[in-house]
């Protein structure tokens, strides 16, 4: 009671404000813009203006080391990129690269998941020792597997001459460099994605379980009915942004292979690297970045399309 | 409305901020004689023990000029050219630094460093030799030599005498002593740059191969990629490659680190890599290293030139012009010598004769330079890496896949032709 008389009643000071236009008033129509206002700000200098200096520097025949002085060339960067089939080659590494990290990485990160959702005994210790390779800083992570690789004296080599197969050049041979650069991505991203998942499963209601259980259905059967509906939007955003990571990812393949073997690992940010520091072509290396840009939109466009198909099913 | 003390508050903290960003404004343009600091760019300040010589025979220009004050800018080798080109694509960077000649002509062709005119017409005492030209661009002089490292063949004289093996004369000679090497000591025969991943000096390296055969990338006016010299040349290194010669996988520190620990036959490479590793060894002394007078190959082989120049946006460009000239005096040249060991300076400066005597191998190296080439591409050579990029994707593929050295190098020759437009 002296509660309600103390404060006044919502409605009335909502008038009050109305009737007469208070410093209050005007800083409720401002609050929202100073609220929002760094996250733009931060957004515009880090994000906007950079993309679009990126593609208006795409149309300019631009060096390095003097990038205020580019010449206008209109379409010239895209129509010689366009007609190189080095463009295509880089795309289709990125593409081959992506697609087997985040497949490897996914499969292998919801089957580890799963695993160590499970009771068992050391199940803290296994989890610490496989969430390790996130930790591992990614230049050490290239130089272990580079040692690893190594043809001469790389460790995968005398593993393999156990079984009687000779020398490899996993990182000096095009058949083996896209799988070796694979393996020591997923190696590194794997842990995120089980980290990821076995979060989302930890919050799966125990009494579902319970149910399937009573209707006698089979492992493979709840998994069916209950863990994959529950973890499947997870799983779909993590494999979003492995895309996208996977699309843009840089030290560990140059650090590797440099782009090599014979281009086979020349992604398109590795490309991009090339052109603008090695060619010193910022013009070009501009022009690979933009479709590159094009490519991740494209991707998250059609992973939006997917989503909004499947909550439609859903309704 | 803005209140008058908040007003006040805000003009405070510009003023304040004002202060905080900057101080005097420094004329570039100012004499050398005013002195002031001097930011000195190089990877080799971080080269053990090599690095520190150097940078000690720098510090000696104050001696000249107390008022100068020299302060290390320095980052690794892989990175160093791209930090530099960047920071000076953002008209900042080093007043002074070093720089490979394949990175220095396009920053001298874009006008962005300051003539050194001044450092070449008013030089006295020991002429500059031959060296001097390859700081010239589009007829002016931009940098002085700082070192050629010129590239030359040597061996392990234990592990051949363990071999019971000759020093090989020529490329089949070089393969049957390798296969010797490793047949005799278990060893590693023969090692040499052969990765992309090391491309920057890889395609340098490379050029010890097709020079050695009488090639060129160009003949002055157009590219001359698939010439039959450049053939022979890239067919040799193949045979090397595949013979088992060489460890496949190595990169150049891992084949250095294995020269010093007396576990690699023979290498070719730069005299500073003798230099270090013998600084570094505990298992080679200098009367261990065998040389040749050249690389077994017919023709003159390629050099490594590191030219010292002067960033056009430095705040002190006076005082690195004076610095450019102190180097080039007799006085600078003799402090680089012994700094130095067996490489080849702007000026003719003789070595110790007890360096001579204890490093009967340094000469032959710095013998090489008289007919050693740089690895510019005559005509392109601005565009030099990028040509070298689609030679030597082209090379790995012929090392890799086999086929045909011709035929890898017309494909490149093609596309050489499109790159160049």
């Amino acid at each position: 009671m002296t509660l309600r008389t103390a404060v006044s009643p919502p409605r009335a000071r909502e008038s009050q404000l109305q009737d007469a236009p208070s410093k209050h008033y005007k800083w409720r129509k401002i609050a929202p813009f100073i609220y929002i206002g760094p996250a733009v700000a931060y957004l515009l200098v880090f994000m906007v203006i950079p993309v679009v200096q990126g593609i208006q520097l795409s149309f300019t025949k631009t060096p390095l080391v003097k990038p205020d002085g580019g010449t206008a060339v209109g379409l010239d960067n895209y129509t010689r990129l366009l007609s190189s089939s080095h463009f295509y080659n880089s795309l289709w590494a990125t593409i081959v690269y992506t697609a087997a990290t985040v497949i490897f990485a996914v499969l292998i990160g919801v089957g580890a998941a799963l695993l160590l959702n499970r009771a068992f005994k050391g199940r803290t210790i296994a989890r610490a020792i496989i969430t390790f390779p996130w930790a591992v800083p990614t230049v050490a992570t290239a130089l272990i597997f580079s040692w690893i690789f190594n043809r001469s004296d790389g460790v995968l080599n005398q593993v393999v001459g156990v079984f009687g197969i000779g020398q490899q050049g996993w990182l000096v041979d095009p058949k083996y460099g896209m799988a070796a650069v694979v393996l020591a991505s997923v190696w590194k991203v794997m842990p995120l994605v089980m980290l990821v998942v076995l979060a989302s499963l930890q919050s799966v209601p125990g009494e579902l379980y319970e149910a399937t259980r009573v209707d006698g259905a089979s492992a493979f059967d709840a998994f069916k009915a209950v863990t994959w509906p529950h973890i499947a939007p997870t799983v779909r955003v993590v494999a979003l942004l492995m895309t996208i990571w996977s699309i843009r990812r840089f030290e560990i393949i140059y650090l590797l292979t440099g782009g090599g073997p014979v281009d086979s690992t020349n992604t398109l940010v590795v490309n991009v690297y090339r052109q603008a520091f090695s060619n010193q072509e910022l013009g070009r290396a501009a022009a690979i970045g933009t479709l590159g840009l094009v490519l991740s939109l494209l991707i998250t466009v059609l992973y939006f399309m997917l989503e909004r198909r499947s909550a439609a099913k859903e309704a | 409305m803005i209140s008058r003390r908040a007003l006040l508050g805000a003009a405070a903290s510009s003023l304040a901020l004002a202060g905080c960003s900057s101080g005097p404004k420094i004329d570039p343009n100012r004499p050398a004689s005013a002195g002031g600091n001097l930011k000195f760019g190089s990877w080799q300040w971080l080269e053990p023990g090599r690095g520190e010589a150097m940078w000690k025979a720098a510090q000696a220009y104050q001696k000249a000029n107390p008022s100068g004050v020299l302060a290390q800018s320095t980052t690794p080798f892989l990175s160093y050219a791209d930090k530099l080109n960047t920071e000076i694509g953002g008209k900042q960077g080093p007043d002074l630094f070093v720089v490979q000649d394949v990175n220095f002509y396009p920053l001298a062709d874009a006008g962005i460093l300051a003539p050194l005119t001044s450092v070449v017409s008013g030089h006295t005492g020991n002429p500059f030799n031959h060296t001097v030209e390859s700081g010239v661009v589009n007829g002016a002089q931009y940098g002085i030599t700082w070192e050629r490292l010129n590239w030359n063949f040597f061996w392990n004289k234990n592990i051949l005498k363990t071999a019971g093996v000759t020093p090989p004369e020529n490329v089949t000679e070089l393969i049957t002593a390798s296969e010797q090497i490793r047949q005799a000591t278990g060893l590693d025969g023969f090692g040499v740059r052969h990765q992309m991943t090391e491309f920057d000096s890889w395609f340098m390296d490379f050029d010890v191969w097709t020079y050695g055969f009488g090639g060129a990338w160009s003949d002055g006016s157009q590219p001359t990629i698939d010439s039959a010299e450049n053939i022979a040349g890239v067919e040799a290194f193949g045979d090397v490659y595949r013979s088992g010669a060489m460890p496949i996988g190595d990169d150049a520190s891992t084949m250095r680190t294995k020269f010093r620990e007396g576990r690699l036959g023979m290498m070719i490479d730069v005299s500073s890599t003798v230099a270090g590793i013998l600084r570094a060894s505990d298992v080679m002394k200098s009367e261990d290293i065998g040389f040749a007078d050249r690389i077994p190959l017919p023709k003159p082989s390629a050099h490594q030139e590191i030219i010292l120049a002067v960033n056009g946006y430095g705040k002190n460009k006076n005082l690195a012009v004076d610095f450019v000239g102190w180097i080039g005096s007799d006085t600078g040249q003799q402090a680089l010598r012994d700094a130095m060991g067996p490489s080849t300076l702007a000026t003719d400066v003789p070595f110790s004769a007890e360096y001579d005597q204890a490093n009967p191998w340094a000469k032959s190296f710095i013998d090489l330079a008289s007919e050693s080439r740089s690895p510019l591409i005559r005509g392109y050579e601005a565009q030099t890496k990028s040509i070298m990029r689609e030679v030597m994707t082209q090379v790995e593929r012929y090392l890799v896949d086999g086929g045909s050295a011709a035929k890898a190098l017309s494909t490149a020759q093609t596309q050489v032709t499109q790159l160049l437009g």
